[in-house]
């Protein structure tokens, strides 16, 4: 196993900057998960730390060995891809074998971590199938398979659990985290999928055009989102957003939105005339029939443990949760407040984050 | 060149029959046996000729007394040199295939993986296409001229060359529809596994397309074996291929049609055997990326 040390890593194709002065310190054994929307790099960034694709500046070492100019195959990693891309001219057994091979390892050897392996996920009856006759998770546990049975020192996931379906998703999700407990492997995991991103990881990288937005650990990210891009990615339902203008009043500063509603922002030091954009979750509208803001129901949406409202707001729309005990049509009137310890205030112009919430 | 339009087009009936034979009335099946009757007209008028004497043909003599006189004096008659015209073909046409397919391969490998500028990639591949258009007859010249100036005209050497030139775009285009198919996660997954680049085509790139390879290569190896203008032009008689030999049973003052027709039939036997090993290979490459 192995630290990984990202320095300033930019990309460049031809001439158009797609990545840079990405840093990002990836401790030893820790399970860190990119995300972002389509086109964000983050699958770039993995390609590049597993040498698939060059680097245009800036240093990438595993284990403290510098891999600018390693071959993959030189820096011990292992990868699972979103396609899987097993070779469909050899059975389980060969594919998961395939790396053990090329390394001349011994076949009695070869045989013991293959077994091993095989137990591990299940595949012991599927050893001396072709790939085309496994099932889509089946196919998915032999990709884990093959990265497993090396004992590399970084493993690289792309979106490997993109191709399943929904409930599978959610079975193997766990599965590989329970994986990664008992192996204690690094690993980089890349999804684009935030519930992925918020179940699994140790830390998450959220990233947005080429840049990092924020690292943490799920929990900080979602209760701290350094930028409004990240407060709106990370979250489903997504954030509430209003944007306006600070006004200065006696009982402390409040916004005066775009849609002419008002709402109480939480002690800081923004000053009057400032154009913001105030975000709060689903969790934090209450509401509680004295609110100050007026609202009506437009839909209703229940999960089961939880319900979600959307209101319209003075003309915009907003996303409460509320207890299932609640009982909600389309068209009641309701009043909701946001508590104003829960917002968080973001320059409207950069999205970078001005205050700081409890 | 005939022996080509028989072979080739035995696939392609075999799979429009039953669509045809299903929605077509009488017009349909009329047509269709008129097309068939077109193709396999000729072939069983050369295989009845094949078993007659050559006053029989004259003759017009039917029913016949079936004789296999013609098959033993072009395959062991002391006067014919036909085996040798085989094993000139045979040489030639394996020769040719063999190269084609490495350098075609290699070829489509590199267009269709490496990024090279697309004026380099699109102008090679719209070449290849104008090579392939150009009629083979306007190329024996210079051939003839160049060849002769290298000291290999009337080479097996030359032949072999001119082969692979010509087949060498058909191979590119088919070989590149192969290697589109592939993903190139699998070959990524074997360069992280521990591949040199080399080693990945060779253990999972050229595994997985060797359908391509077979396909590519039947076609190639027809083509040669059928190839007329370009071998009549560079060989004289010790290295005559097939057709070559074929066409030289029409001399001067006779033509023997009863022998002409024995090495007719005996010289679709590699095609016909490679057809029917082949087809759903071709099948499959002459349409791959035309249905998922």
């Amino acid at each position: 196993m192995a630290a990984v040390n990202i320095r300033n890593v930019g990309k460049q194709f031809d001439s158009v900057v797609v990545m840079r002065n990405i840093d990002l310190d990836v401790a030893d054994g820790e399970f860190i998960v990119l995300v972002g929307a389509s086109g964000c790099g983050k699958s770039t960034l993995l390609r590049m730390i597993a040498g698939l694709e060059p680097i245009t500046s800036g240093e990438i070492a595993i284990g403290g060995r510098r891999v600018n100019e390693l071959e993959p195959r030189e820096r011990d990693v292992a990868m699972v891809f979103q396609t899987y891309a097993l070779y469909p001219h050899l059975d389980v057994r060969e594919n998961m074998s395939f790396s053990l091979r090329l390394r001349k390892r011994a076949p009695a050897e070869i045989d013991r971590l293959v077994e091993a392996t095989a137990t591990t996920l299940d595949l012991q009856p599927l050893l001396a199938r072709l790939p085309r006759a496994l099932s889509g998770g089946q196919r998915q546990r032999v990709a884990m398979g093959r990265a497993i049975v090396r004992h590399p020192q970084l493993f690289l996931f792309d979106e490997p659990l993109s191709n399943l379906d929904a409930k599978l998703r959610v079975a193997m999700r766990t599965e590989i985290r329970a994986l990664h407990q008992r192996l204690h492997a690094t690993s980089i995991y890349v999804t684009h999928d935030q519930v992925e991103a918020m179940t699994m990881a140790d830390r998450m990288v959220v990233m947005n055009a080429g840049r990092i937005e924020q690292i943490g650990r799920p929990l900080d990210v979602y209760d701290h989102p350094a930028t409004l891009y990240v407060a709106q990615f990370i979250g489903s339902p997504a954030i509430n957003v209003w944007t306006g203008v600070v006004e200065a009043s006696s009982e402390g500063a409040s916004l005066r939105t775009d849609h002419g509603l008002r709402l109480a922002l939480p002690a800081s030091d923004v000053t009057a005339g400032t154009r913001l954009a105030a975000a709060f979750r689903p969790e934090h509208v209450v509401l509680d029939g004295v609110g100050p803001l007026e609202a009506r129901v437009s839909v209703v949406e229940p999960l089961g443990p939880e319900t979600y409202v959307y209101l319209d707001v003075g003309g915009t729309r907003v996303c409460a949760r509320v207890d299932r005990t609640q009982t909600l049509a389309p068209g009641d009137p309701v009043r909701c407040d946001v508590a104003a310890s829960a917002i968080h205030v973001f320059d409207a112009s950069n999205g970078a984050r001005l205050s700081t919430t409890s | 060149m005939n022996t080509s339009a028989t072979a080739l087009s035995l696939p392609r009936s075999a799979t429009t029959t039953p669509a045809t034979a299903v929605g077509g009335g009488w017009i349909g099946t009329t047509l269709l046996a008129l097309a068939v009757a077109a193709v396999l007209g000729p072939f069983a008028w050369i295989l009845t000729a094949s078993f007659k004497y050559q006053i029989a043909i004259y003759s017009g003599e039917w029913p016949f007394t079936p004789t296999l006189s013609n098959y033993a004096e072009v395959l062991f008659g002391r006067r014919s040199d036909f085996v040798g015209n085989v094993v000139n073909s045979l040489i030639v046409a394996s020769a040719s295939t063999a190269l084609v397919l490495v350098v075609g391969t290699l070829a489509a490998y590199s267009l269709q993986r490496f990024r090279w500028p697309v004026w380099v990639s699109a102008g090679f591949l719209g070449w290849t296409l104008v090579f392939h258009m150009i009629p083979v007859m306007t190329l024996i010249g210079p051939w003839y001229v160049a060849f002769r100036e290298l000291g290999l005209y009337d080479t097996r050497i030359a032949l072999i060359l001119t082969h692979v030139t010509i087949n060498l775009p058909m191979t590119v285009w088919l070989m590149r529809a192969f290697f589109r198919e592939l993903p190139p996660e699998i070959e990524e997954a074997a360069l992280v596994d521990g591949c040199r680049p080399l080693e990945a085509f060779r253990r999972v790139t050229l595994p997985l397309v060797i359908p391509g390879l077979i396909a590519s290569g039947i076609l190639a190896f027809i083509f040669s074996w059928n190839e007329f203008p370009v071998a009549l032009s560079l060989t004289s008689r010790d290295l005559a291929t097939v057709p070559v030999a074929i066409a030289r049973f029409a001399q001067q003052y006779e033509i023997q049609h009863s022998q002409m027709a024995a090495a007719s039939i005996v010289s679709t036997i590699p095609a016909v055997i490679l057809m029917a090993l082949g087809q759903r290979f071709i099948v499959r490459g002459l349409t791959l990326g035309a249905v998922k």
